[in-house]
C-alpha cells in the first residue's frame, strides 16, 4: 500500500457461491484522501459488489479492504458509519417518512445507541438539505417526491452522517436531464469540499464531468484504469465494451 | 433550475404533542369510568359512594374490577406496541403478532399446558411464550426461504402457514383435552377473555409485559433505523439481524404473556398502529407510544363493553376482532394504508 491511500483493496476475490466463477477476482485498488473514482463496466461486471466490499457490507472471499492504514474488518460498526456512507441504487422503503426525520437518520453512527435524535442532529439534517437545495422539502412526506427530488433527500441522509467516504451505487441514474445534473453538481460541490467519492455509472458522460480517476470492471477483473478524462478515447472504450464508440456532438447534461 | 415544491396543503410539520396528552387523558377517564361501570347493583354506573358503605361494592371493584382493568390497559399497551414495531421492523404495514403465528402459536402453547395438567399460570406461560417465539422463528425462515412473491407476500404467507400450523395443533389440543374439565378452558381460552385476569395473574405476568414494553419504547429510534432498506441499515452502523431479532423477541415474549393470562385478542396489534399512522406518520418516536396506547384504550372500552352489555359475558377477542375488522375494512377502502412508495 502506498503511504497516500486513505482507502485500499488488495486482491479482492468473491463469488456468491465456490461452484461458480467469481464475480470479482483479485481486484486491487487505491484511493487517496479527497479523490473521486468513478467504477464503469458492464452489466454484471460486479461493480455494485465491489462497491459492497470496498464499503463493508460484503466479506471478501479473499484479499482485504484496508481504511486509513486499519483493516476494515477491525472498525466497530458505528466507527465504519462514521467514516463511510453507502447509497443503494434502490432502496425500499415500507413507510412513508417525514423528509427531516428521514435525514436525521442519517445521524445515527453520532449518537449513543438508544438515545433519540437532539437539536444538534436536527441541524446537521436541516444543514445537509440546505445544501442540496431541499430545505423547502423537511415537512413533506416521501411519499410526496419524485424520483430526482428522493435521490437528493437519500444523498442528504448520506451527508447529515458526515462519512468523509460516499460509496455511491449509480447515483445519477434513472433520473431526468434537470435532476441527474443537479445530483452531479451537487457530487462535484462534494468533491472540492474534501469528500472522497467512489461511485459506480453506466454514464460515461458523468465520469468525465466529475473528472478524478476511473476504472472499468469486466470479466470479474479489472479492464482499464486511468484518468475520467481519458474515458473521452473511443478505442479504448470500444475495446473494453466490445462495441464501436463515436464522439457526436449530442445535447448532454454534463 | 427551480427546485422549489409546489405549497403543500397538509404541511406535517411539528408534531402535535397535545395529541399525546389528548390520549393520556381519553385512557385515564376510560379507565376510572370502567371501574365504575359494570352490572353491579344494576346494570350501569356503580356510585362510587357506595365504596364507602357496601363492602361487596368495595370487593367488586378493588378486586375484581381493578386487577381486570388493569390487565386490560396492560394487554393492549403490549398488543399496540408489539404491533407497530414488527409492521416497522419487519418493513410490512399489514402484519401485527397474530399474522406472525404468535398468538396462534401462544394458543398451542397453553392447550398444551392445560392438556398436559399444568394449571400454574407461570407454566402456562413459560409454554405459551415458548411457542410463540418457536412461531415467530418458523415465519421469519419460513418467509425467508420462500420463492414466490415479495416480501411483504412472502411474510404474510409464511405467518399463514405457521399460523394454521399451530391453530391445526391447537385443534389436537382439543380433540384429546377431557370434554368436561379441559375443553371449555381451551375453548374460552382462544376466545380471549379477562375473566381470568385477577391480581396474582397480573402480578406474575406485568413483569415480562412491563419489560417488552420498556424494551420496545426505549427502542423506539432504532425501530425507525430497522425499517430502512438493510443496506441502508448497514451503511448507518445498524446490525439489522441482531436488532430485528431483539425486537422480534421483546415483542413475542410481551404477546406470549399476556395471551397466556388472557387467552388470544386479536386485530388490535394490526389496526391500532394503522389508525396512528393516519395522524402524523410513520415515525415510531410517536407512533410507538400512541399504538400502545391507543392499544390501551382499544383493549379497555372493548373489555368494558363485553363484561357489561349483555347480562352474560361476551369474550373479548370477539369484540375486539368484530371492531378490528370493521375498522380494518374502513382503512383499506378509504386507502389510509401507507405502503412503500
Amino acid at each position: 500500500m502506498s503511504e497516500g491511500a486513505y482507502l485500499s483493496a488488495q486482491d479482492i476475490s468473491f463469488g456468491w457461491n465456490e461452484e461458480e466463477q467469481p464475480v470479482l477476482n483479485s481486484v486491487s485498488l487505491e484511493i487517496a484522501r479527497g479523490q473521486t473514482l468513478a467504477i464503469l463496466g458492464p452489466n454484471g461486471a460486479g461493480k455494485t459488489t465491489l462497491l459492497s466490499i470496498l464499503s463493508g457490507r460484503l466479506r471478501p472471499r479473499a484479499g482485504a479492504v484496508q481504511l486509513d492504514g486499519r483493516p476494515l474488518a477491525s472498525y466497530s460498526a458505528r466507527e465504519r458509519a462514521r467514516h463511510i456512507a453507502f447509497l443503494p441504487q434502490l432502496e425500499k422503503l415500507a413507510f412513508n417518512y417525514r423528509v427531516l426525520d428521514f435525514v436525521l437518520m442519517g445521524r445515527t453512527p453520532h449518537m449513543e445507541t438508544l438515545a433519540l435524535p437532539g437539536l444538534e442532529d436536527e441541524a446537521a439534517a436541516r444543514e445537509a438539505l440546505i445544501s442540496l437545495g431541499m430545505s423547502a422539502f423537511e415537512a413533506r412526506s416521501i411519499g410526496e417526491l419524485s424520483g430526482g427530488e428522493f435521490q437528493l433527500v437519500r444523498l442528504a441522509r448520506c451527508l447529515a452522517q458526515g462519512a468523509s467516504i460516499l460509496f455511491l451505487d449509480e447515483p445519477a441514474s434513472m433520473l431526468d436531464p434537470a435532476h441527474a445534473r443537479h445530483i452531479a453538481d451537487a457530487l462535484q460541490a462534494l468533491t472540492q469540499s474534501g469528500k472522497t467519492i467512489i461511485y459506480t455509472t453506466h454514464d460515461i458522460g458523468l465520469g468525465i464531468f466529475l473528472g478524478g480517476r476511473a476504472l472499468i470492471l469486466g470479466g470479474s477483473e479489472v479492464r482499464w484504469r486511468g484518468s475520467a478524462e481519458q474515458l473521452r478515447d473511443p478505442q479504448m472504450l470500444a475495446e473494453v465494451y466490445g462495441i464501436s464508440f463515436s464522439i457526436k456532438e449530442l445535447p448532454s447534461a454534463f | 433550475m427551480n427546485f422549489q415544491p409546489i405549497p403543500c396543503p397538509k404541511s406535517r410539520a411539528g408534531t402535535p404533542r397535545a395529541f399525546d396528552g389528548v390520549l393520556v387523558g381519553i385512557l385515564l377517564v376510560v379507565f376510572v369510568l370502567s371501574l365504575f361501570v359494570g352490572r353491579y347493583p344494576k346494570p350501569g354506573i356503580l356510585n362510587p359512594a357506595l365504596l364507602a358503605v357496601d363492602p361487596l361494592a368495595r370487593q367488586i371493584v378493588l378486586n375484581s374490577r381493578l386487577p381486570r382493568v388493569l390487565g386490560a390497559v396492560l394487554l393492549g399497551l403490549v398488543l399496540g406496541g408489539a404491533g407497530a414495531s414488527l409492521q416497522a421492523v419487519f418493513g410490512n404495514p399489514l402484519i401485527d403478532a397474530g399474522f406472525l403465528g404468535v398468538s396462534q402459536g401462544a394458543a398451542f402453547g397453553a392447550a398444551l399446558a392445560l392438556v398436559l395438567g399444568l394449571r400454574a399460570y407461570s407454566l402456562i406461560a413459560v409454554l405459551a411464550f415458548g411457542m410463540s417465539l418457536l412461531a415467530l422463528i418458523l415465519s421469519l425462515w419460513l418467509a425467508g426461504r420462500f420463492r414466490y412473491g415479495g416480501q411483504i407476500l412472502r411474510l404474510i404467507l409464511a405467518g399463514l402457514a405457521v399460523s394454521a400450523f399451530f391453530s391445526s395443533l391447537l385443534s389436537m389440543m382439543k380433540y384429546v383435552a377431557d370434554p368436561l374439565n379441559q375443553l371449555p378452558d381451551i375453548v374460552f381460552w382462544t376466545m380471549g377473555s379477562m375473566v381470568p385476569m385477577n391480581w396474582k395473574r397480573l402480578e406474575s405476568a406485568a413483569p415480562v409485559a412491563l419489560l417488552s414494553l420498556g424494551l420496545l419504547y426505549a427502542m423506539r429510534w432504532r425501530i425507525n433505523l430497522l425499517s430502512l432498506d438493510d443496506a441502508v441499515a448497514h451503511s448507518l452502523g445498524v446490525r439489522s439481524t441482531t436488532e430485528r431479532r431483539i425486537v422480534g423477541i421483546a415483542a413475542a415474549a410481551g404477546v406470549g404473556v399476556m395471551t397466556a393470562a388472557c387467552g388470544v385478542v386479536g386485530w388490535v396489534g394490526l389496526v391500532v398502529p394503522q389508525i396512528v399512522r393516519t395522524i402524523d406518520g410513520p415515525d415510531s418516536r410517536s407512533v410507538l407510544p400512541r399504538s400502545m396506547l391507543g392499544g390501551a384504550i382499544f383493549v379497555l372500552i372493548s373489555d368494558t363493553l363485553a363484561r357489561s352489555v349483555f347480562s352474560g359475558e361476551i369474550p373479548l377477542g370477539l369484540v375486539t376482532s368484530l371492531f378490528g375488522a370493521l375498522s380494518f375494512a374502513i382503512l383499506l377502502t378509504r386507502r389510509k394504508v401507507e405502503l412503500a412508495r
